[in-house]
């Protein structure tokens, strides 16, 4: 096949009808061009994307109030040390002070709660 | 024509990739909601204690303002029914009873907001069996709910025959203040000692694994033998801590005192050296 014959062969290809006029919609709608079909699916691509941006836009949004709402944790709360990010050691040592922490409170003679030094015989009597 | 065919290989990549692109998005928007969410869950539990702590804070305010209070007025009914014990008139008898019933009336607010501090404190604190947590929580509750009552008659108490009649109701209900409070007292008491023990068990598996990691040779042997030696320790504070719960916080008849409160802190105070000696041994073993 010489050049010319090449040429002509692809520009009947690229002008012939692809489906004869009985064709369905579904099939009508394949008569639109590469380019145009392209741009539709870039559209609702586009439309997901923005869609997915705003749901991790909210989610990011969350997290961050909530951090900001949550700014000191409770003395009562174990601090939740995770081994794959804290050495082991500084674990053990942070656990250390937690631990001191815990006896100290919990020293029995030193009660924090003393019952109410309140009369309970109340009365109309003279003592 | 190589410009026609280009494009179309390009759409033929785009659209390839789409599926994955869209579904990589979907991931990603999950995710970005789902880590707040379990933030949330984690921080509501956060929140749930520290809640515990602003009450308590508060209410230990409130205690102390009240027992202030309590303090002059409890000096004022003194001087009152003395004074009307020498003159003997009925204006002194009014000025009495106004005095006694206004000091029961702040008596009463300082218990009430006593047994709160401690339904909340007993709340927050880990150790004790739950069973007997609960009924402890039961029966601080159901008195606070006496001393509502109470207070609510009270106030509406002006005469010294039904302020007698008062006085007598609450003599009755005295016992069972008490008895509550040290049980609850009790438990928070033995609570906090058990829960040191929890944390120093946890605390000596970690130790081991460091130490292992750390030593080798003679050193090692050392280390593991001191080891040993605080889990001897740990075991017989064990059996402490156990015989102590049993001696004193599982009375049938249900009657916690002033006497046998003092006697559980002496007897918790052998676990709490204990405690501290373990404590001493774990620096020790990390040196």
């Amino acid at each position: 096949m010489n050049e010319m014959e090449f040429q002509d062969q692809t520009f009947f290809s690229a002008n012939q009808p692809i489906l004869d006029d009985g064709g369905s919609l579904d099939e009508q709608e394949n008569l639109q061009p590469a380019p145009v079909k392209s741009k539709k699916k870039l559209i609702i691509i586009i439309a997901i994307s923005l869609v997915a941006l705003v749901f991790i836009l909210t989610g990011v949004w969350v997290m961050t109030r909530k951090s900001q709402s949550d700014p000191q944790t409770s003395i009562l709360a174990v601090p939740s040390a995770s081994p794959t990010s804290i050495d082991t050691n500084d674990v053990v040592f942070e656990r250390l002070d937690q631990l001191e922490k815990t006896i100290d409170v919990a020293e029995p003679r030193s009660d924090k709660l003393p019952f109410p030094p309140v009369r309970m015989d109340i009365n109309l009597e003279e003592d | 024509m190589k410009k026609n065919h280009f494009p179309v290989t390009r759409i033929k990549f785009s659209v390839s990739i789409f599926p994955i692109l869209i579904i990589s998005l979907l991931f990603l928007a999950i995710a970005s909601f789902s880590v707040p969410y379990s933030y949330a869950q984690e921080t509501e539990l956060i929140r749930s204690q520290e809640t515990h702590q602003s009450e308590i804070s508060d209410l230990t305010a409130s205690y102390k303002s009240y027992l202030a209070r309590y303090r002059t007025l409890e000096n004022q009914y003194q001087v009152s029914v003395s004074q009307y014990y020498q003159v003997q008139t009925l204006a002194s008898l009014e000025k009495a009873v106004q005095d006694v019933r206004d000091t029961m009336l702040i008596r009463n607010q300082v218990l009430s907001t006593y047994l709160k501090i401690l339904r909340l404190t007993l709340t927050d604190t880990h150790g004790a069996t739950i069973t007997d947590k609960n009924l402890a929580i039961a029966n601080l509750q159901s008195m606070e709910g006496k001393l509502d009552d109470y207070q609510k008659s009270l106030e509406s108490t002006s005469d010294r025959v039904n302020l007698q009649l008062k006085i007598e109701e609450f003599a009755e209900m005295e016992d069972q203040i008490e008895s509550v409070s040290y049980h609850a007292l009790g438990l928070i008491a033995f609570g906090r000692l058990q829960t040191a023990y929890d944390q120093t068990v946890s605390l000596l598996d970690l130790v081991n694994e460091r130490v292992e990691e750390r030593n080798s040779g003679v050193l090692l042997s050392e280390k593991q033998r001191a080891i040993s030696e605080i889990r001897e320790k740990l075991l017989s504070t064990k059996a402490l801590l156990d015989e102590i719960y049993q001696d004193n916080l599982t009375q049938e008849d249900n009657e916690y005192s002033s006497s046998s409160y003092s006697r559980l802190l002496r007897d918790l105070d052998d676990v709490y050296v204990n405690m501290l000696q373990i404590h001493g041994y774990i620096e020790e073993v990390l040196k």
